[in-house]
């Protein structure tokens, strides 16, 4: 067994491809924002952010989280992770949660996780939207 | 748990990687053993899937559901891949412009061989599959190479599987350290994350066969070549080792290489020989 899962991680850390994961570094000014975002309190907007979060969580081409989670509300989901449910009760403080999408190898290397946030493919809004949503399951 | 459970495997093993850093003689006492590699790959699978015969697994996402296998057999009954042996047939007979054939450029005219490919040349240093032979095969004979794809080359090689199904995967790695460093190239490029999304293909063909990728259902990758070319209605139609290789890779956003690239070539070999002993059951049909 230690052969053949243990490769995963010798062979781990190789170059990832930059031209996918190169980005325009982002202005302080949105990246302010986006912690602004994720931590005040905004009762007007919640509502939105949810819905924000729960589309970009489906949409094939952002989080996609369906491949491989089984979530309330959306179809044909994937087995490869657990069913997103009481999440509110397992990770009480939301930064547990928007580290697990920025980088979820940090906690597990061999993880099929991809790095929503180190690899450029979800932005800090984006992910703290769907926290916002994964908090409401 | 699950989630617990990989977690735990995870810190486990990071905490074995920390260790074999620390201790250069753990990595230097891990060379290249192909045969000590080939028995922990199918045990790996064996242990993972008590139920299945080792056989089993050359039927990939079919061997792991009885549901699908049941909805493999109807369709084995009008397999779809038949319009593409029968053309084979009919190309692997019909003579080039100068008079030969296909058969003049293999042992054995052709027939019974595909569980040898693809091999190491020693002479020209690099591995040789069987993909590639064809084409080099045509360009000798002064006939344009195929598209490595599908079509034509598909066709060619579900009927040259065919004549050896059965037959069991026999790769060989002869004395020459370049084809030690070919099989370790193709398994390197095997485990390596890349792309986007940082998957390696031992992330979905070792780590989660039998889980379900959207409606996919992942093949395990012991015996992942055996059924090799397959048709796929995703597809609507054939499609080479070459083709699935680079549709895997770009559906998960890492860029693919040129069909029969070295790392291809290797990372075909690798398969093909922890495959070893298993049945060629090509081609295929795939959902
Ligand atoms: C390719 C597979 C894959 C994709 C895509 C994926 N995940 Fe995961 N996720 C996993 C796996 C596997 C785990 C189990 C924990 C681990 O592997 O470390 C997990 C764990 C989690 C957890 C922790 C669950 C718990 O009960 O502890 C959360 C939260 C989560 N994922 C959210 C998401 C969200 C949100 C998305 C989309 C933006 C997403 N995942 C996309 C595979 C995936
Ligand atoms: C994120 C998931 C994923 C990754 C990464 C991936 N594959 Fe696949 N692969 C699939 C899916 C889905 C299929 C189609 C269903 C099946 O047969 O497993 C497939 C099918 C295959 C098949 C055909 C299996 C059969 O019996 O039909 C081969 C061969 C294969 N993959 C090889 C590779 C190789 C080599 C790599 C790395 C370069 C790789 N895959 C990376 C998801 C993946």
């Amino acid at each position: 067994m230690s052969f053949v899962l243990l490769n995963t991680i010798f062979f781990g850390h190789k170059p990832r491809n930059d031209a996918l994961t190169a980005f325009p570094r982002k202005p302080a000014l949105l990246l302010a924002l986006a912690v602004l975002t994720g931590l005040a309190a905004r009762p007007a907007w919640a509502q939105s952010a949810v819905a924000e979060g729960q589309k970009i969580a489906f949409d094939r081409g952002k989080g996609n989280c369906l491949t491989c989670h089984a979530i309330k509300g959306g179809d044909l989901p994937g087995t490869i992770g657990p069913e997103l449910k009481d999440l509110k009760a397992k990770y009480p403080d939301r930064n547990e949660l928007v580290a697990i999408l920025f980088d979820e190898t940090k906690r597990n290397p061999q993880t099929m996780m991809p790095p929503f946030g180190r690899n450029r493919i979800l932005t800090e809004q984006e992910i703290n939207a769907i926290v916002d949503f994964l908090q409401t399951l | 748990m699950k989630a617990r459970a990989s977690l735990l495997l995870g810190s486990l093993s990071a905490a074995l990687v920390a260790f074999a850093l620390a201790s250069p003689r753990v990595v230097a006492a891990d060379k290249v053993d192909p045969v000590a590699d080939a028995k922990a790959f199918q045990d790996f699978f064996v242990r993972k899937f008590p139920n299945i015969k080792r056989e089993d697994f050359v039927n990939g996402p079919y061997s792991l559901n009885e549901d699908m296998k049941r909805q493999w057999q109807e369709k084995e009954e009008f397999p779809p891949y038949e319009f593409a042996l029968d053309a084979g047939k009919e190309m692997f007979a019909t003579p080039f412009k100068n008079g030969k054939t296909y058969a003049d450029c293999f042992p054995n005219g052709g027939i019974g061989i595909r569980q040898n490919y693809p091999y190491f040349d020693t002479a020209e240093g690099k591995v040789v599959t069987l993909e590639l032979a064809l084409n080099r095969c045509r360009e000798a004979n002064g006939e344009a190479p195929y598209s490595y794809v599908k079509d034509e080359m598909a066709s060619l090689t579900a009927y040259m599987a065919f004549t050896s199904r059965g037959k069991p995967m026999d790769i060989r790695i002869p004395d020459d350290p370049r084809a030690l460093a070919a099989f370790e190239n193709g398994k390197r490029y095997f485990y390596t994350r890349r792309g986007q999304l940082n998957f390696s293909c031992a992330s979905c063909h070792v780590q989660s066969p039998g889980e379900r990728i959207r409606a996919e259902i992942l093949a395990p990758a012991l015996g992942i070549l055996n059924a090799m070319p397959i048709y796929r209605s995703e597809w609507s139609g054939m499609g080479t080792t070459s083709r699935r290789f680079i549709t895997c890779n770009s559906q998960t956003r890492a860029v693919p290489l040129e069909p029969q690239a070295d790392e291809y070539r290797d990372v075909e070999y690798f398969l093909s020989y922890v495959a070893n002993g298993l049945p060629i059951s090509g081609p295929g049909a795939r959902p």
